[in-house]
């Protein structure tokens, strides 16, 4: 074949450059936008599954101790099963003001920041010294997950990368005898 | 000649074919980047807005359980570096230094820890088993009677206002022979659990605003200077009792220079909540009148 030839084929080879670009970009492209949608999806999804427990989780202004124990292994982990979900709901009894000086990490652990509120006999405030309210956790202990091929119990360091998190105001139980119910928040986090 | 013509042209076609493929595909890719960009927006979108709907909601109905006394402490509840309404700023409204406790001016939540007694959370310490939706119901109750309360631009006068408004006012009904009717701090229980409940709201910047309304005849709470319930200062009223915010429209009527009235509505997204409150008349304390409450935020830009 020379150069300039003109045949059956060989004048066509030059614009087999732009066609084999102009495919190889066209499935580049789908290629990428199909990842991007899956990836979208899964967001949207998850998404919709934590506004879901939070709707299952709160779907009443007052949650006691019993209540959120039996809904815990019972309403919560139901569903996150019928949305094939990772879960943990964490419920922070603040009973005097709703304080957001923690850090992440308390929301996997049942320790509350009450602030200055020390239930001991120089603090007038103190609701009932003799119930400890300490926030719940459900499922307690959490759940481990798998990072770098080590599996541990879910925390701030090994939050999954697809994690999400919502927090909704509750009252909750303050007292022995739910006689007095406080200011707390529910702190819902999921991943898949 | 001819045919030698006729095969250069053959040739010129075939990479023509190959640029408009090209040509093509480049626009295809385009529309495919367009639409990926768009993609989900509109769901993630609805999504936020159902999460603050029920953050919102949920807020409604935790008002219901929530015992007074429980907020006593919710004016000192943070540190300072996360005490937001103490370092509250609105350049658009000239105030660009933090609020001082010596004055007030720029904090909305100044007067629960600094100002009357009676608007301090503290003052709900006297409450025992009672919930701040009683609390604000016993408030309410006394809205058919004509109780002292402070005339709205009138310098901060009190009086015997007959007008029969939505009188969430801390005071219940009228003391016969008394001069000063007994207390009941249904706004400032209000405004003390809204304070709490509303913090992600306000930290994520957002301004909030509370009023209970009645709708037949459509009528709003008296504004009360200083102590409307909101974390928006200039939703207060001024020391005369003009201006102020009197209901959730008002936040779209504000203008740079100050509310006014009817003034062309800026575009903020107000989202706004409202539920049944059902409250028995003072005198009989069998029916009921049907207010309600509703809850309104908006992005917080002046």
């Amino acid at each position: 074949m020379k150069r300039g030839d003109i045949g059956p084929i060989s004048d066509d080879i030059p614009s087999i450059f732009p066609i084999v670009f102009g495919v190889l970009l066209f499935m580049g492209t789908a290629m990428y936008s199909a990842q991007r949608i899956d990836e979208r999806n899964e967001y949207l999804d998850l998404r919709k599954s934590l506004v879901g427990l939070s709707y299952v989780a709160l779907n009443k202004g007052y949650i006691s101790d019993a209540e959120f124990d039996a809904q815990c292994t019972s309403q919560y982990a139901d569903y996150a099963d019928r949305r094939r979900v990772n879960f943990v709901v964490s419920l922070k009894k603040f009973c005097r003001f709703v304080s957001f000086d923690q850090s992440i990490s308390s929301v996997f652990s049942t320790a509350t920041n009450y602030g200055v509120d020390a239930c001991n006999e120089t603090n007038p405030n103190c609701i009932d010294s003799a119930y400890a309210r300490t926030g719940k956790l459900c499922p307690n202990p959490p759940p481990s997950v798998t990072t770098r091929g080590v599996s541990s119990q879910i925390g701030p360091a090994n939050l999954p990368p697809n994690f999400q998190m919502l927090n909704f105001p509750i009252s909750v139980q303050c007292t022995r005898d739910a006689t007095v119910k406080g200011p707390g928040m529910t702190s819902i986090v999921i991943w898949r | 000649m001819l045919l030698d013509k006729a095969r250069f042209s053959r040739g010129q076609a075939a990479i023509f074919d190959g640029i408009m493929f090209l040509l093509f595909t480049s626009i295809s890719v385009a529309l495919v980047f367009v639409f990926l960009n768009g993609y989900g927006i509109s769901q993630d979108d609805a999504m936020r807005s159902s999460y603050v709907l029920a953050y919102i909601q949920d807020v409604s109905k935790v008002l219901f359980f929530v015992d007074v006394s429980t907020l006593r402490d919710a004016a000192n509840s943070s540190t300072p570096a996360l005490n937001a309404e103490a370092i509250y700023l609105d350049p658009g409204a000239g105030i660009t230094t933090a609020c001082s406790p010596s004055n007030g001016v720029g904090c909305p939540y100044w007067d629960l820890s600094y100002g009357n007694a009676d608007d301090q959370c503290s003052v709900l310490n006297q409450y025992f088993y009672t919930t701040v939706a009683d609390l604000v119901k016993r408030d309410l109750s006394d809205s058919d009677v004509n109780t002292t309360v402070i005339i709205p631009g009138s310098g901060g006068n009190t009086g015997v206002d007959p007008s029969g408004l939505v009188k969430l006012d801390n005071y219940f009904g009228v003391a016969s022979g008394v001069g000063t009717p007994p207390r009941a701090h249904g706004k400032t229980a209000l405004r003390c659990a809204l304070k709490e409940l509303l913090k992600p709201i306000q930290l994520a910047g957002y301004y909030y605003f509370v009023e209970i309304v009645n709708p037949t005849p459509y009528e709003h709470s008296i504004p009360i200077p200083g102590r409307q319930i909101t974390n928006y200062w200039r939703a207060n009223p001024d020391a005369s009792g003009n201006g102020g915010y009197h209901s959730c429209e008002d936040a779209m009527n504000y203008t740079t220079g100050g509310y006014v009235s009817g003034a062309a509505r800026r575009e903020f997204k107000i989202l706004s909540v409202s539920m049944p409150f059902r409250v028995p008349r003072q005198e009989t304390m069998q029916d009921m009148r049907n207010f309600m409450l509703r809850i309104c935020i908006w992005p917080g830009k002046t």
